[in-house]
């Protein structure tokens, strides 16, 4: 990021109230021009691949925390909640916050980064078994804790006139502990994100 | 399509791609998939092909740390299926198993974590009969197993194909030569200055790490390029292969990349050859003559010394073969261990 871009940014933390109320004063209709302000809060859908072969889905939350005047570039912060089916292996449901920069053209176009970090819980595909005192006993789907985190890049193209953003977007995260170790995870999520009014 | 449309479609998209997943075609019907869980670990079991036989056997993959999800698509396994059952399990630290914690990686766990899958293995199927079959380091491991009376009498054979089972330094040796004999590039200056593995005493630095990997994959690359795994590498795992484990099965492939080889105690410098005499059930020796990391050498002296009469034992090489005769040669390995279990156990 450019050094202008985080005085830019400084300068919106100052201005963040009164931007705010510049740009949805009360009782006004909703903005048509394809470069007037948006809302702060939007929420989002997409298709989750972790490993990019097992399928999984996504429901998110994103609030534009700071942003220039331009909206050109914002700090949004985020959560995530998804799910994925890893054939045979397990079933992940997650949890993961993120904060990240986005850079939005005037134009439409949108490119992020986001760093997440969060918790993925881990389920068993299939019965397993302990070995007790030499007995066999069946325990049920086990499930395991495990830490979430890392960075994803991403694209999209804003259509304002009806406030959606197609997305997609990719990265890694880290699992731990896998074999009490960390084990890197390629994810990708392709989904649409919708601006409240 | 209004934005709550939108919504409503993307989210159903993402649920149907969840959970077509789960309504694949097994790879044959009547498949059955499990964990078996011990110290840490949650190990997978596949138990395939005709299991309702009750003649099942049990296959201990190589390694240490790799996968099972190398075997099953070759014809060699594939007919074994119509015939007999074959379990398959993913050891621990291997695979999608876990339980990698660096205390429990030593043979005298792995072999207990063998004894737990074959106890889970005899409860849910009570009038099967088994057979252990180990390659390479599941050689290794199989042959460990074996040495405990009371665990041996739970099986009726063993199969060991290409098996570390002198996992010395004069085993590895073999190999050494064989690669400073063929110059490949790096080789001499890594085994005079890195490599140590003292032909007497065994001390060896196998599982210390040389410019972030083990010493003993710097062995196993360079075997590798001294063309002693594979005779036709693409005949043992090609993309295909690769592709078909990634997207049909529950194999971590990530994971066996990460860790693989494990750092396991008492097997790097150990030589189980002399023990063998303990093993007092019918066995069957396979080895790729071509065979230069589990040198084709030590076939056999492993079969020489299995503890039972000659008719209770056989030893087929396959000269088109290096470290994988099950992929090199699936027709001869099918015969050797399909004629092998009717002749010693099954006959009709």
């Amino acid at each position: 990021m450019k050094t202008e871009t985080i005085a830019a940014l400084a300068v919106a933390v100052a201005t963040h109230a009164s931007a705010a109320r510049a740009q949805a004063p009360a009782g006004a209709p909703p903005p048509t021009d394809a470069r007037a302000p948006t809302s702060r809060h939007s929420i989002e859908a997409s298709v989750y691949l972790h490993q990019l072969v097992h399928p999984g889905a996504q429901v998110g939350y994103s609030y534009r925390l700071l942003s220039t005047a331009d909206e050109v570039h914002s700090l949004i912060v985020g959560v995530d909640v998804g799910t994925y089916v890893w054939l045979r292996h397990s079933i992940g449901v997650f949890v993961l916050p993120r904060v990240g920069y986005r850079l939005r053209t005037p134009g439409g176009f949108h490119a992020e980064v986001n760093m997440h970090a969060g918790y993925l819980q881990g389920v068993l595909a299939s019965e397993s078994f302990d070995v007790v005192d030499g007995a066999v006993v069946a325990s049920g789907r086990a499930g395991y804790p495990y830490a979430y985190l890392g960075p994803s890049a991403g694209v999209g193209y804003a259509i304002r006139a009806i406030r959606v953003t197609p997305f997609a977007r990719i990265g890694v995260q880290w699992q731990l502990p896998v074999f009490d170790q960390s084990l890197m995870r390629l994810v990708a999520a392709v989904g649409a994100e919708v601006a409240f009014r | 399509m209004s934005s709550r449309k939108m919504l409503v479609a993307l989210g159903a998209l993402g649920l149907l791609s969840a959970f077509a997943g789960s309504g694949c075609a097994d790879w044959r019907a009547g498949d059955e998939h499990y964990f078996v869980q011990h110290k840490g670990a949650a190990m997978p079991v596949w138990v395939t092909g005709n299991w309702r036989s009750n003649r099942i056997i049990v296959h201990v993959h190589g390694g240490p740390g790799t996968t099972n999800g190398i075997y099953f698509q070759r014809s060699s396994y594939q007919r074994l299926a119509d015939r007999y059952g074959i379990a398959y399990y993913e050891q621990r630290a291997s695979g999608a198993s876990q339980g990698n914690r660096r205390a429990l990686l030593n043979r005298a766990q792995f072999v207990e974590d063998l004894d737990v899958v074959l106890r889970t293995l005899e409860s849910r199927y009570p009038r099967a009969q088994f057979v252990l079959m180990g390659h390479s380091w599941g050689g290794f491991l199989t042959a460990a197993y074996l040495l405990d009376p009371a665990r041996q009498s739970r099986v009726r054979a063993w199969i060991v194909q290409d098996g570390a089972i002198n996992a010395s330094c004069r085993g590895w040796q073999l190999g050494v030569d064989e690669v400073l004999a063929r110059n490949i590039e790096g080789a001499a200056a890594f085994y005079r200055d890195v490599w140590r593995c003292d032909l007497n005493t065994n001390t060896n630095n196998q599982i210390e790490l040389y410019q972030g990997r083990y010493v003993h994959l710097w062995h196993s690359l360079f075997i590798r390029a001294a063309g002693g795994y594979d005779v036709v590498p693409d005949r043992t795992l090609n993309t295909g292969d690769i592709a078909e484990s990634i997207f049909r099965s529950q194999f971590d492939l990530l994971a066996v990349n990460a860790h693989s080889p494990l750092p396991l105690e008492d097997y790097y410098g150990v030589d189980l050859t002399p023990q063998l005499a303990q093993v007092r059930i019918p066995s069957l020796v396979l080895w790729g003559t071509r065979d230069f990391i589990t040198h084709h050498a030590t076939a056999r002296p492993t079969y020489e010394a299995i503890g039972v009469a000659a008719a209770q034992k056989e030893l087929v090489l396959f000269e088109q073969s290096g470290h994988n005769p099950w992929a090199e040669e699936p027709e001869r390995f099918f015969d050797a261990v399909d004629g092998f279990l009717r002749r010693q156990l099954w006959a009709d």
